[in-house]
């Protein structure tokens, strides 16, 4: 992975003792709210509900062992012992006191961690695929281009007051994991006819109250041309992008109002004009940066397993078998899989891990894992590269720690923002839902039976859980003070890139649970087999099928029965 | 229409209420305004040591004084899928 350099370093420290002066400031009386607010939110510090929460970036979400323990530190000694992995592959804490910020912050930087630019009107952390430099088929290891893109952006001075926040993420293979069809900018690697690696470009895509699937910019960029054109298309939204309305300030708004076309001739002009001249990453650092992302020695696999370092006795092969087939993914290196750790045990809070659980999840990844983690945009946390010969030692050590539920893409493996029982922008409650869900489904035990299932929750409009690209998202707004969740069907944040459909109108708390298990009865009685996955089902019958179940007065002259044989 | 005074406290962020003692932890000790104009006194009064003080509306409910909206509610109780809050009390508000 990438390392700070004495230049990062410094930078590093330089903020955090700046903003260290700033928080004193504020404390002695010096700085209004109004003056302190924009300082403390360029370092990542929001005020929520009941108190601070420091959002901090993990880049791409890679991050070491080392750094691990850093954050169940900060967890512990800052903050309440737990923090919240979240839908940008960050992490935030909830219950952060400001005048000890700077000091966590200091802590963070003794292991090459940060939380600039995860908050304000900037180009916030750069997100990629989970499995990055683990699975087959990648044309590159997104995550080079992810970390150039990093570097470029972190103070930009021409990029650090846009119209509004910006997201970009990337994607090495043809498996879209990083969403990139919603991001300001999707980057996917791939190569031309003569082999030469370059990137497809999508602009304006994005979730929020104007959702919008990515418009192709580009269908090759080279990847030299990489930067300078990346820097024309922001250059272009700075330039044009709407200051006097904030709901309207986003670049996908900018490409609706432009068209695609125009937006595209605007940006190619600047393009040839600035290209020759263009400030992009030296060669040296372009070269220390692929380097960083060279794989582990996968030869270093053993073919026998390591003994775990605490033995316990399993509970049951079965046991094992299921997290397996589920948590598993197979890597590009057959001796090694992917590991998913769900932290979605049921009834527990989605994304969030203990102290103890990432202290544990540091030593599985230290001793089995080649030191390297990620954080998945999902809210799970990964094992890239885990010798096949370990996968059981490695469940063993995730039993303890309570990490080893069997439960990844599936339906109770559900994203979902803090809600209103954290945000200050929330209009109604995520977690308990997904909670509440979690636990039905897995009371009924047939969450294996029902098959790959993605629920997305959002506590409002923002869309922070993508409830847009969710199979099933559920929506919670306020209705004259009372909560109330809409509900959408066959949303598709991957390369099938689909915004979910409205399905009717919304359902009280009280009555949403009823209503996901009476959507889900729907698919299992109609599916025509096993393998005819939820998402598969709602593009062969539509939603016509749920509409009659859960809103009879729908049914009108076509029953289920007879929509079934006109789309079979 | 019954009102307190509520902001959070600029150091810790934590949810206070303005009383009789000045800022207040507990829902429980908050002044009350029953008149519009002295509560709209007191919100430009009083905005040393918290940031965003606003009013809200609350309710007589068994003899006990609870926020009119469910946001206040959490705010007052604290996350509602925690078995324990910062108060120190079991709490859940109901789904």
């Amino acid at each position: 992975m990438y390392r700070y350099d004495d230049f990062d370093d410094a930078f590093v420290r330089q903020r955090v003792e700046a903003f260290r002066a700033q928080v004193q400031r504020r404390v002695d009386g010096v700085l209004t709210e109004d003056e302190f607010k924009p300082l403390r939110l360029q370092n990542g510090l929001y005020l929520q509900l009941h108190a601070y929460m420091l959002r901090v970036a993990i880049p791409y979400g890679t991050l070491n062992a080392k750094q691990m323990r850093q954050l169940a530190h900060i967890a512990e000694t800052y903050d309440r012992g737990f923090g919240h992995f979240t839908t940008r592959q960050n992490i935030q804490f909830n219950w952060i006191d400001l005048p000890r910020v700077a000091d966590a912050l200091a802590d963070l930087a003794d292991v090459e961690m940060h939380a600039i630019q995860t908050s304000g009107n900037c180009i916030r952390n750069v997100t990629a695929d989970h499995f990055a430099g683990a699975v087959a088929g990648e044309v590159q290891d997104p995550r080079i281009i992810a970390e150039m893109l990093r570097q470029w952006s972190t103070g930009h001075p021409e990029y650090a007051f846009l119209p509004r926040k910006f997201k970009i993420a990337v994607t090495g293979c043809d498996d879209d994991r990083a969403v990139v069809a919603f991001h300001d900018i999707g980057l996917k690697l791939l190569r031309d006819e003569t082999g030469q690696i370059g990137v497809k470009i999508y602009v304006g895509g994005g979730l929020g109250r104007t959702p919008r699937v990515g418009r192709v910019l580009q269908d090759f960029v080279p990847i030299d041309d990489l930067l300078p054109y990346i820097d024309q298309i922001i250059h272009v939204y700075n330039r044009y992008g709407r200051r006097d309305n904030k709901y309207k300030a986003r670049i996908k708004i900018l490409v609706d109002d432009m068209g695609i076309d125009a937006f595209r001739q605007e940006v190619d002009q600047g393009f040839a004009k600035t290209k020759a001249n263009h400030r992009s990453l030296p060669a040296a650092l372009n070269k220390a940066i692929t380097a960083a992302f060279s794989p582990p020695d996968f030869d270093q696999a053993p073919e026998t397993s390591q003994p775990p370092a605490e033995p316990i006795e399993l509970e049951n092969d079965i046991g094992f078998e299921h997290w397996q087939a589920t948590n598993t993914h197979a890597h590009r290196d057959h001796r090694h899989a992917i590991v998913s750790i769900s932290l979605k045990a049921h009834g527990a809070v989605p994304g969030d891990a203990t102290a103890d659980q990432m202290r544990a999840l540091a030593d599985l990844a230290e001793r089995y894992g080649y030191d390297e983690l990620r954080v998945s945009h999902e809210q799970n946390i990964i094992l890239p590269h885990i010798p096949k010969a370990n996968l059981r030692a490695v469940y063993q050590g995730l039993q303890k720690a309570g990490l080893a539920t069997a439960n990844i893409g599936l339906i109770s493996d559900i994203i979902a923002c803090p809600g209103m029982d954290y945000c200050g922008l929330a209009t109604a409650r995520s977690i308990p839902i997904a909670q509440q869900i979690a636990s039905r489904f897995h009371d009924l035990k047939t969450e294996h039976d029902i098959g790959p299932l993605k629920i997305k929750i959002s506590g409002c409009i923002n869309a922070c859980g993508h409830h847009h690209v969710g199979h099933i998202g559920i929506l919670g707004l306020d209705r004259a003070g009372v909560e109330n969740y809409q509900i959408t069907l066959g949303g598709d944040g991957t390369e099938g890139a689909t915004l979910g459909e409205r399905l009717g109108p919304g359902f009280p708390a009280d009555q949403l649970i009823d209503a996901i298990e009476t959507i889900v009865a729907v698919y299992l009685d109609g599916r025509r087999s096993a393998q005819e996955d939820f998402l598969s089902f709602i593009r062969r019958v539509g939603l016509l099928p749920f509409k009659i179940r859960l809103y009879p007065a729908a049914k009108k002259k076509t029953s289920a029965t007879d929509h079934y044989q006109q789309v079979s | 229409m019954m009102q307190v005074l509520t902001a959070n406290q600029f150091q810790s962020g934590a949810v206070v209420y303005w009383g009789q003692q000045g800022w207040q932890r507990h829902l429980v000790d908050a002044e009350i305004f029953t008149d519009q104009d002295q509560a709209n006194q007191a919100l430009a009064q009083h905005q040393d040591q918290v940031v965003g003080a606003y009013l809200i509306a609350v309710e007589h409910v068994n003899g006990m004084i609870k926020p009119c909206h469910i946001r206040e509610m959490i705010r007052a109780q604290g996350p509602s899928h925690c078995e324990t809050n910062t108060k120190g009390g079991s709490i859940h508000v109901p789904l």
